[in-house]
């Protein structure tokens, strides 16, 4: 199932800091990690991935370094210091909001039944 | 297998982006990116067309992706060259301090130290995330820093370790060579910072705008300075500019109207001019509510401008002007007349002035008892040794009417008339004239007397007095003061005045003022007479003075050490002025044949003493 565009808008930017968090990661890598761990409901393309990227690198949440594979540049991203305070509290925020829309959805699931 | 190079794709997506480093590392990102996937497909068993195609097809939205890399990277260019330039106008700006330094010390070192201070600040500030200065830039910044610190530290010792004149030169030729120093190095990183972004016209055209205005400085800066003191009356004039405006917004408030409104007009101007223009950076000026408030802001500007600027140009307004504007009779009028004569005020300046002001003379002594009560042996000199005098190819006569005296003070009346030649050849449009003379005739000590203070009983006597006629062929007509500073405070008397004339007038300018004066004071100067033409004065910012003689342009030293120097000086032009200076060393007033032979007698005098 895909999830609806701007229902994943807000959760982009997580979610990208939260796989680089565990380890060092290219564009193209990014990109199938979070397909395969959420088992191909979010589906980032490049229009997407990228701005976020390039935004998170400007901010200074996230530090790039080059590398040569298979004869070509590939760009590597990690996480800063600032990034994972920024992480943590994007997560808390994350929990605290699922966990307050879950809460309203089963009191609507309890009012119908 | 041939390997794709989605050539065309990546460049759309990186046409835009302004630094060719980003561009080169945004496309070989990307490429990685295409490839990757493209590998991906071929080995699992797509063709190399169709894994193409797909890996081109899962970039979505080209044109969003092409928006938001441009969006992400300009910011970064945007916010170098930003404060690059505002480096750069910076140091431009300081050429100017570095100027005023030669005019007068002290005010000019104080206008200066705020600048150090401000670009030492600006090292630090320039370690912001938001400011973005270029790593190239910081050579000059801190370069800028340790001049500062040097300055500082360095000053103290060059001011009271060398004489005047060498102190001067030497502190003159510090700060050119630090300054120069200084803009070639923010020039040079301007210049790296421009090869970066290689499509940043605006930047390319201020860095020549930039060099053509170094070359310039220096080349003016060198004349002025090797012409040895010449540069101070291109300070002054600059000065006496500020002043003028200063004291006409003092009393006109339309220009005050007109300056403020100028400032947001021009930016708002060129923030239109940018945004029409500049597609390479465009600023910060993306923002549609920025764009209307600037609109709105710059229709507004531009309304107070043109309205103010007409209410300034509009045509003068003349004032009823008679000689009987007080009850004077005609005895006494003919006694004070006689009493001003022997000054050597002509018949026709008497005629033109109003019982009101002869009224101020009532008390005057004639200047034969003046002359004969000075005291060659033991000059007071009150009208100083340092006269630096500045004059055109007016006519400027200058009468000092002793009024009273005492053991320790002159009450004097200054009174100065100036005329224009009917065949005044320079007479071919409108023309405004602005006079400023300065007078620094104050008490001395606080016991002294106090002419000119608010609330002072003689007010009455120290009042300014200022008659402007226009002469068109036999008709008189009064004139109005463009602008006057007609309040006057202890230390700046009726000092500042404006007027204009119309084609082919005579213009006669009558002013006055009393002073009280006491003995000389070495540290008292005594300017007057700075006289511009100001071909447009709709501008207050961007007047247009040309001296009318003096081709040298400086200050022309005028030295006298007798009182009654002023009883008359004509000055047509310098020369003549300097060739009268050098015949009548003294006491070369005007008097009659009696007067004469008086005034020979004294002089013969005190040579024989």
């Amino acid at each position: 199932m895909r999830i609806n565009k701007e229902l994943s808008k807000g959760s982009n930017a997580l979610m990208v800091l939260s796989v680089i968090a565990r380890q060092d990661m290219y564009g193209y890598q990014i990109v199938r990690t979070i397909e395969n761990a959420s088992e191909d409901v979010f589906v980032l393309n490049e229009g997407t991935l990228y701005p976020i990227l390039h935004t998170l690198e400007q901010n200074g949440l996230l530090d790039a370094y080059w590398c040569e594979v298979d004869g070509r540049r590939r760009k590597y991203y990690r996480i800063t210091e600032k990034g994972r305070k920024e992480l943590a509290r994007r997560r808390a925020e994350w929990d605290e909001f699922s966990g307050a829309v879950s809460k309203v959805l089963g009191s609507a699931e309890l009012a119908e039944g | 297998m041939d390997v794709p190079e989605f050539r065309d794709l990546l460049d759309y997506l990186c046409c835009d982006i302004k630094s060719p480093q980003d561009r080169e590392d945004v496309r070989a990102e990307l490429y990685d990116h295409l490839l990757s996937r493209y590998e991906i497909d071929v080995a699992t068993g797509m063709t190399e067309e169709e894994a193409e195609a797909d890996a081109e097809q899962a970039l979505g939205d080209r044109e969003l992706l092409h928006k938001s890399l441009t969006k992400l990277h300009r910011k970064t260019a945007t916010d170098r060259l930003r404060t690059a330039f505002i480096l750069l106008a910076l140091s431009t700006a300081s050429f100017y301090f570095v100027l005023s330094i030669c005019m007068d010390f002290r005010t000019g070192f104080f206008m200066h130290f705020w600048f150090w201070i401000a670009m030492l600040v600006i090292p630090f500030l320039c370690q912001l995330h938001w400011w973005g200065t270029d790593v190239r830039l910081q050579p000059a910044l801190w370069l800028r820093g340790g001049m500062f610190f040097i300055g500082v530290c360095a000053l103290p010792f060059i001011f009271y370790s060398l004489p005047n004149a060498e102190r001067t030169t030497l502190l003159m030729t510090v700060y050119l060579c630090s300054e120069t120093l200084q803009y070639l190095l923010l020039l040079l990183g301007l210049y790296q910072i421009v090869r970066t972004y290689e499509q940043s016209r605006p930047a390319r055209r201020m860095l020549l705008f930039s060099c053509g205005f170094l070359i310039l400085c220096g080349f003016l800066f060198w004349y002025f300075f090797l012409r040895g003191g010449q540069i101070s009356a291109v300070m002054l004039t600059s000065e006496e500019i500020g002043n003028s405006i200063s004291y006409s917004s003092m009393r006109n408030r339309h220009y005050v109207y007109r300056l403020l409104a100028s400032y947001p007009f021009w930016i708002s101007l060129s923030f239109c001019y940018r945004t029409l223009k500049w597609n390479a950076v465009r600023l910060e000026f993306h923002k549609p509510r920025l764009r209307l408030f600037v609109a709105v802001l710059g229709v507004l500007a531009a309304a107070i401008f043109v309205s103010t600027g007409w209410y300034i140009n509009r045509q003068p307004e003349t004032v009823a002007y008679t000689v009987e504007d007080t009850a004077l009779s005609q005895a006494e009028r003919s006694r004070i007349c006689a009493v001003l004569k022997t000054y050597g005020l002509p018949d026709a300046a008497l005629a033109q002035l109003p019982n009101s002001e002869l009224q101020q003379y009532a008390s005057a002594l004639p200047c034969k008892e003046a002359v004969a009560s000075f005291d060659y042996l033991n000059p007071p000199d009150p009208l100083l040794k340092n006269y630096p005098l500045i004059y055109n190819d007016l006519k400027f006569h200058e009468y000092a009417i002793l009024l009273s005296e005492t053991e320790t003070t002159f009450t004097v009346r200054l009174l100065r008339h100036i005329s224009y030649a009917e065949n005044e050849p320079h007479a071919y449009r409108r023309r405004i004239k602005m006079l400023s003379a300065d007078s620094h005739f104050q008490p001395l000590g606080s016991g002294a007397l106090t002419v000119g203070q608010e609330n002072d009983p003689r007010e009455a006597d120290a009042a300014p007095f200022l008659l402007l006629l226009y002469k068109n062929g036999d008709q008189v007509r009064s004139g109005r003061p463009l602008h006057t500073q007609t309040g006057y405070v202890r230390d700046t008397s009726l000092s500042t005045f404006a007027f204009e004339y119309a084609e082919r007038s005579c213009t006669d300018v009558l002013f006055a003022q009393t002073y009280a004066v006491q003995p000389y004071d070495n540290n008292k100067e005594f300017t007057y007479g700075l006289m511009y033409e100001c071909t447009r004065f709709t501008q207050p910012f961007s007047l247009q003075f040309t001296r009318l003689d003096d081709p040298n342009f400086g200050i022309n030293p005028f030295q006298t050490d007798h009182f009654y120097t002023i009883g008359q000086s004509t000055t047509e032009t310098f020369g003549a002025q300097m060739q009268a200076q050098e015949n009548t060393k003294h006491a070369y007033m005007p008097m009659n044949a009696d007067e004469t032979k008086t005034a020979d007698a004294m002089d013969g005098g005190r040579t024989e003493e």
